[in-house]
């Protein structure tokens, strides 16, 4: 019951920052030098049919009006024609999301594994060669940027090996909707990656740092002392305690691999909102930009309150003192 | 003489050594300087058509060389006499020093301008270390205005650094005679060329220069408007306060990169807007720590005594507040520094931010992608270089014990 009202009161505080999201993306869209009519439409078209264009787009409003009306299809579900595309924004995002879900799906895995790996030396070898490689190694990891460790893969692994392909999500001239399981797993491994190594180290420097601390505790202590086997202590005391608190973590990994999914997209040429958003820049493509830039902040909040939500459901001590 | 300062030794040497190959270059730059100066007191007129921004890069470059060579020479003789000691270099500093030293004297120190571009049939895409050969010819050396002597000298000093042209190419293979009346001397690509036959290392350094003003320029920026902010939440009324940190939390919601990619996406793309959108995206995190930070000082008993005696409130916040959170503010400012290079490395590696042919960190790397199966160099040594960076940033942020 507690973690019910708990969640409904999480997003009930979603609505107002919702609601900024809208409105920041709707300045945005006045940012626009000169009115959307003379940008989007050839200048050698008379004045009579830009009029006509202007009252049908509801542009010769005035800005109030124009803000509720965007809010109003906004809320619907309704975020304009993407002129690149030729469809609907909404259509057209739909299309390309899944398969950044996907790769950060993909991405998520990978790290949350080796983070815990590059983690485990900090228990099982204490003060070891290997524990003090492994806590140099995170740091330095973490701070390199995606898509210079992408632009190293690809060319160790793509060009210089031949292992992995370069990019695109099948092989060449596969038809849509019929690529194998397989082709897709090797065209996603290296962005995957690319997207999952300065992640698993920020991950696995995190958790090193609560296992030193964990490790140190009195139950830990008392676990030993009783003669309990290291693995057993390990997996059943320092673990799950250590562990609890990187929830919170993988729900701020959501919204940086959304903002990371811009380059590593690019870079792959991976069918995504990534690649979706700098290909709608390129083509000036105004609605399908403001229409990714607002599902990128809807993903990044709702990202925010499941990893609250997951944390009250582990730790009932959150849920109990915010209710009050 | 002990290990730690190892590093500052070999610094002053290796600074010595540029000083000493690139003494012709600084010779004529503060010549130039000295000349230019003089002549704009003397003819203060005439000021306006002296300067010139590409001449006042030469002389800023001479003018760091030369006190940093002074300075390190003399702290070095003191450790080497064994007096000096208190001071402790480490190797992050010393990286990022080293950066911001190369990058202050880039148009002295590099090897050749970074936009030169080589003989295309031999100088294309040459791999590390490679040899070539560059020819320097002083072109125009008219337009002596018979003001005097000393405008001579300052004419010739701008002509050996602006006025010259610079033929550049690879060992040739088919040993094709370039018609030179100077005899060319030896050149080493250190890091290799690029598509269009410029050298790589000319190009990083100058990328250098570009990548860190941002990133400075932007720290400075979004560091004073997280202390506005963090102030006016931190030191006024629960209505204003909560105002601000919900605004903050919207911010901080959106995810920075597609909010600054939107508004280059609609406001075009210039360094100016890439430097205030940086700034005004990444203010928020040092927002906060500066609020809850003046929250806590707020209820100390200097404050209090402070307002008992009716100060006004901005002197409360400049003179007892601000000193306070001085450690604070250099951990955010080396925090944001780093930040901003790597979005600006970002956005630029998606061709969003700085525009070629000026060279960035982010940029070279966004070129190399079309040539990763035959250069990979290309990619390699600017990513090392913006990577050593970050990772001496973090180091340095971590040992002051960083929390922002």
């Amino acid at each position: 019951m507690a973690l019910l009202r708990f969640s409904l009161r999480r997003l009930a505080e979603a609505i107002p920052l919702l609601f900024g999201l809208v409105t920041i993306v709707f300045f945005l869209s006045r940012l626009l030098p000169g009115d959307a009519a003379t940008v989007f439409l050839s200048p050698t078209i008379s004045s009579h049919v830009v009029d006509q264009l202007k009252e049908q787009f509801g542009l010769n409003r005035p800005a109030v009006e124009q803000y509720v009306s965007w809010l109003r299809s906004a809320v619907v579900g309704n975020l304009g024609y993407s002129f690149s595309q030729n469809e609907p924004v909404t259509h057209v995002i739909a299309r390309y999301f899944p398969n950044t879900a996907l790769l950060a799906g993909a991405a998520l895995i990978i790290e949350i594994a080796f983070g815990i790996i590059i983690a485990l030396p900090v228990y099982f070898a204490s003060g070891s060669t290997l524990d003090r490689f492994a806590s140099r190694a995170t740091v330095v990891v973490y701070t390199l940027p995606s898509f210079w460790i992408g632009l190293l893969l690809l060319s160790a692994f793509s060009y210089g090996l031949g292992l992995f392909p370069s990019s695109q999500m099948y092989a060449s001239g596969t038809r849509p909707g019929s690529g194998s399981l397989t082709d897709l797993l090797h065209h996603l491994i290296l962005p995957a990656a690319t997207a999952a190594i300065p992640a698993a180290a920020a991950l696995g420097r995190y958790l090193q740092a609560n296992i030193r601390t964990v490790m140190k505790q009195e139950y830990v202590v008392a676990a030993t002392s009783m003669g309990l086997q290291r693995p057993r202590i390990f997996f059943s005391y320092v673990f799950p305690n250590a562990a609890a608190p990187m929830i919170t973590l993988i729900g701020v990994e959501i919204g940086l691999l959304l903002t990371g999914a811009l380059v590593t997209e690019t870079l792959f040429a991976w069918p995504g909102v990534g690649r979706l958003t700098v290909l709608a820049i390129q083509s000036r493509d105004y609605p399908l930009i403001l229409g990714c830039t607002l599902v990128a902040g809807v993903v990044v909040i709702a990202g925010n309150i499941l990893s609250d939500i997951a944390n009250a459901m582990l730790d009932p001590r959150l849920r109990l003192s915010n209710a009050q | 003489m002990r290990t730690k300062h190892i590093t500052i030794l070999a610094l002053t040497l290796c600074v010595l050594l540029i000083v000493l190959w690139k003494w012709e270059g600084i010779l004529w730059s503060l010549t130039s300087f000295f000349a230019t100066i003089i002549l704009a007191i003397v003819y203060p007129g005439d000021a306006q058509a002296l300067f010139s921004v590409s001449l006042v890069e030469y002389w800023i470059a001479a003018i760091v060389l030369v006190i940093v060579c002074w300075f390190l020479m003399s702290n070095s003789v003191r450790i080497i006499r064994g007096v000096s000691g208190e001071r402790k270099w480490s190797v992050s500093t010393m990286i990022l020093l080293s950066l911001i030293i190369i990058a202050a004297a880039g148009p002295i120190v590099s090897p050749v301008p970074p936009n030169v571009q080589g003989n295309l049939v031999s100088t294309r895409l040459l791999p590390p270390f490679s040899l070539g050969s560059v020819e320097i010819v002083e072109s125009s050396r008219e337009g002596i205005s018979g003001a005097g002597w000393l405008d001579g000298i300052r004419v010739r000093a701008n002509s050996f650094l602006l006025n010259r042209q610079i033929r550049m190419s690879g060992i040739q293979q088919d040993g094709s005679p370039l018609k030179t009346s100077n005899e060319p001397s030896p050149m080493v690509f250190l890091f290799g060329s690029d598509d269009a036959g410029r050298d790589v290392l000319s190009r990083m350094i100058a990328g250098a220069r570009v990548s860190l003003a941002i990133g400075g320029i932007v720290a400075v920026g979004s560091v004073v408007i997280a202390t506005l902010i963090g102030f006016l939440a931190g030191y006024s009324n629960s209505f204003v306060d909560s105002v601000l940190m919900r605004l903050t939390d919207l911010f901080l919601a959106i995810p920075s990169l597609f909010l600054v990619v939107g508004v280059i996406a609609f406001l075009g793309q210039s360094l100016t807007i890439l430097i205030v959108i940086l700034a005004l995206t990444g203010w928020m995190s040092v927002a906060r720590t500066i609020r809850t930070e003046v929250r806590k000082l707020r209820e100390k008993e200097f404050v209090h005594a402070a307002r008992m005696l009716n100060l006004p409130s901005h002197k409360i916040l400049i003179k007892h507040l601000l000193p306070n959170l001085k450690p604070i503010l250099l951990t955010a400012l080396l925090l944001q520094f780093g930040n901003a290079m790597l979005a600006e490395a970002a956005l630029s590696f998606l061709g969003l931010g700085v525009q070629p042919p000026t060279a960035s960190w982010g940029n070279l790397l966004g070129q190399s992608v079309s040539y990763l199966r035959t250069g990979w160099w290309l990619a390699v040594f600017p990513g090392l270089m913006l990577s050593c960076v970050l990772v001496s940033i973090h180091q340095k942020f971590e040992s002051s014990g960083g929390h922002a």
